[in-house]
């Protein structure tokens, strides 16, 4: 359950982060069209709250809202490293 | 500075101006403070681990039974006994004993103190503070008085309050550039990474700083205590009651089963169990038995209590934390300490505390990088540039490395050396301050190169130490089952790696710019100080 939680606030930002216009032309390139954006927002912060209900579903209310904070973080980095390294990493 | 700048941008060039003040001034106690702190989540498991003639305990209860057999054989009269009780991830319990009811020494060692092992049976762990060396660090500093440490550390907590709020404020683009990390430009780099580091985990440092104020809240704001009671002594006496002295009758009676009095607290904490156990006027008539929760039972840390009659082991009373007030400030504390995180979310405050500690690191490294560029003869910097450089190599690479020594004094002094536990400490102290010394000797570059090499060799050596030279390595524990040993040494490696990486990035590093300058070689090359954003320079290429 934890896990799942990871990967969704994993999966959530990096949706989020796709629907930025710079790093949406560094990794899948090209324009982003506005409902594109609305939609990868919307995936995004689902991912987030879906990320949060399975931190309470395995932790309980006290202690699945902490957990959750600590996933957002853990979960932002290695988002943050793919947008530092994947565009370089392309031809 | 109010007068000259434009309105616009005054406010958050003034956070700015804030932000890197506060920072500087109490940075590297703060890296201190971040880095004991993240490393105490593991204070159990350090503990075990500096004290590898204890094995795990599987059985709470033997252990128990163990050390009540031990003090009927030493201490029958006594008039009182005294078990602290290993929990899930602590090895050994501590049984003393009483010979008077009078309260014992606050500090200083205890001639009655014996370790009960996971068998039952007392064991000669080695003379050693373990994790708690670590811990105390974290808010008592060290070598100076106690209240003067806690001072220090909540002026630092404050300041970095104060960081946060103002780093927030200053930050230009905190959503835009929440993604971002370029690394390999130089000052650009080091803010990108200290921006990352700090937003990523910013609930935790504002929690951790926040909390952290609050576990010494009495101490750091005195006056609601002073305005409502007479004295700091009747404030202690209400907050914290403390049951009557117990007095022998002198008839002679059998205590009741420890096990049952164990189970019996289980069921009347719906699942929690005993950290302590204290037995007054034990096998006499009128013997009581008081059960103490564990810490890392309940996010709340606050007391929970059951008497028992000692003969019987009837429930006698309870205590647990009732006033809000109290329930708040222990939630606080509770998750301060996150004693009671189940190990998944340890890691999380682990992992978060160590980002905290970047984040004062290239915070710190930053300072330095922003003013290379500006100074007016590269080759001849003013005296608080250089003084900040050195100091940080010191501080930075070489705190953790003195960390390391304090293991490796563990498993090299002798075990019989008169104050051993002491000696432990005072070497990683020497240490740090030889380090601190060689940061100020050494060309900078070079020193950086130097002491994170040093650190990487003194991490990673001693799990290859405890395979070769002791019965306790990582091969030995996984075989017996014992996680906390072998994940204790895949960490170390794992952090010494880290710091090898960086000091080949710091080896490797060309400065992508080269300014015009005298030609001498190395020392005062620009970006030396570099480590975390030369990790991947010939990415930087591609």
């Amino acid at each position: 359950m934890t896990l799942l939680a990871f990967l969704f606030c994993m999966g959530g930002f990096a949706a989020l982060s796709l629907a930025m216009p710079r790093h949406h032309a560094a990794l899948v390139g090209g324009p982003l069209a506005s409902r594109r954006r609305l939609g990868l927002k919307l995936a995004g912060w689902s991912g987030l709250a879906l990320g949060l209900a399975a931190s309470l579903a395995a932790w309980g209310l006290a202690w699945g809202v902490i957990g959750w904070l600590g996933l957002l973080t853990t979960a932002a980095a290695p988002v943050l490293l793919a947008h530092t390294w994947w565009p370089r990493a392309k031809p | 500075m109010n007068g000259k700048t434009p309105k616009a941008q005054g406010f958050r060039q003034s956070q700015a101006g804030l932000h890197t003040w506060t920072g500087l001034l109490v940075g590297w106690i703060l890296y201190l403070i971040f880095l004991s702190g993240a490393v105490s989540y593991w204070r159990e498991e350090i503990t075990r681990w500096t004290q590898p003639e204890i094995g795990a305990t599987h059985d709470v209860e033997t252990v128990a039974r163990g050390a009540i057999a031990h003090l009927q054989t030493v201490a029958p009269k006594a008039a009182s006994w005294s078990i602290a009780l290993p929990d899930e991830r602590a090895s050994g319990a501590t049984a003393t004993f009483r010979e008077k009811a009078r309260p014992a020494p606050r500090r200083g060692v205890d001639p009655n103190a014996v370790t009960i092992g996971p068998d039952g049976k007392v064991v000669q762990p080695r003379d050693t503070e373990g994790g708690d060396v670590f811990y105390r660090l974290h808010f008592d500093l060290r070598y100076v008085p106690v209240i003067w440490g806690r001072w220090v550390a909540g002026f630092c907590a404050m300041f970095m309050l104060v960081a946060i709020v103002s780093g927030v404020i200053t930050h230009k683009k905190i959503f835009a550039d929440f993604f971002t990390f370029r690394p390999g430009k130089g000052q650009r780099s080091w803010l990108d990474g200290h921006n990352a580091l700090a937003v990523l985990a910013l609930p935790f440092h504002a929690m951790i700083t926040y909390t952290g104020l609050v576990t010494l809240m009495v101490l750091y704001v005195p006056w609601g205590v002073a305005a409502n009671y007479p004295s700091k002594t009747a404030y202690y006496a209400q907050s914290i009651t403390r049951a009557k002295p117990v007095k022998p009758t002198g008839e002679a009676a059998a205590l009741a089963d420890i096990g049952a009095v164990l189970k019996t607290a289980e069921r009347a904490w719906e699942g929690g169990h005993a950290g302590l156990i204290r037995i007054d006027a034990p096998n006499d008539v009128a013997a009581r038995i008081t059960l103490t929760r564990r810490a890392s039972d309940t996010l709340v840390d606050g007391r929970w209590e059951i008497v028992f009659e000692g003969v019987t082991g009837q429930i006698r009373s309870q205590v647990a934390p009732s006033s809000s007030g109290m329930i708040a400030r222990g939630g606080m504390i509770g998750l301060h300490a996150g004693r009671f995180a189940p190990m998944t979310l340890r890691w999380l405050f682990f992992l978060s505390g160590l980002a905290g500690t970047a984040m004062v690191a290239t915070g710190l490294v930053l300072w330095i990088a922003k003013r290379r560029q500006k100074l007016a003869d590269p080759s001849r910097p003013h005296f608080g540039f250089r003084l900040v450089e050195r100091l940080n190599i010191g501080a930075i690479a070489g705190l953790p490395a003195a960390m390391a020594v304090f293991l490796w004094a563990n498993r090299l002094l002798p075990t019989g050396m008169a104050g051993r536990g002491d000696w432990e400490v005072h070497v990683m102290f020497i240490a740090w301050s030889g380090l601190l010394l060689h940061g100020f000797a050494r060309p900078p570059r070079r020193g950086w190169i130097e002491q994170l090499a040093l650190t990487a060799v003194l991490l990673a050596g001693l799990p290859a130490f405890n395979l070769v030279a002791t019965q306790r390595g990582i091969v030995s524990s996984l075989m017996a089952g014992d996680m906390s040993m072998a994940v204790m040494d895949l960490v170390l490696l794992g952090l010494g790696a880290a710091f090898a990486a960086m000091a080949f990035g710091v080896a490797r590093h060309r400065p992508a710019v080269p300014k015009v300058r005298t030609p001498r070689p190395a020392p005062t090359a620009p970006n030396a100080a570099q480590p975390m954003a030369a990790r991947q320079p010939e990415e930087v290429e591609a």
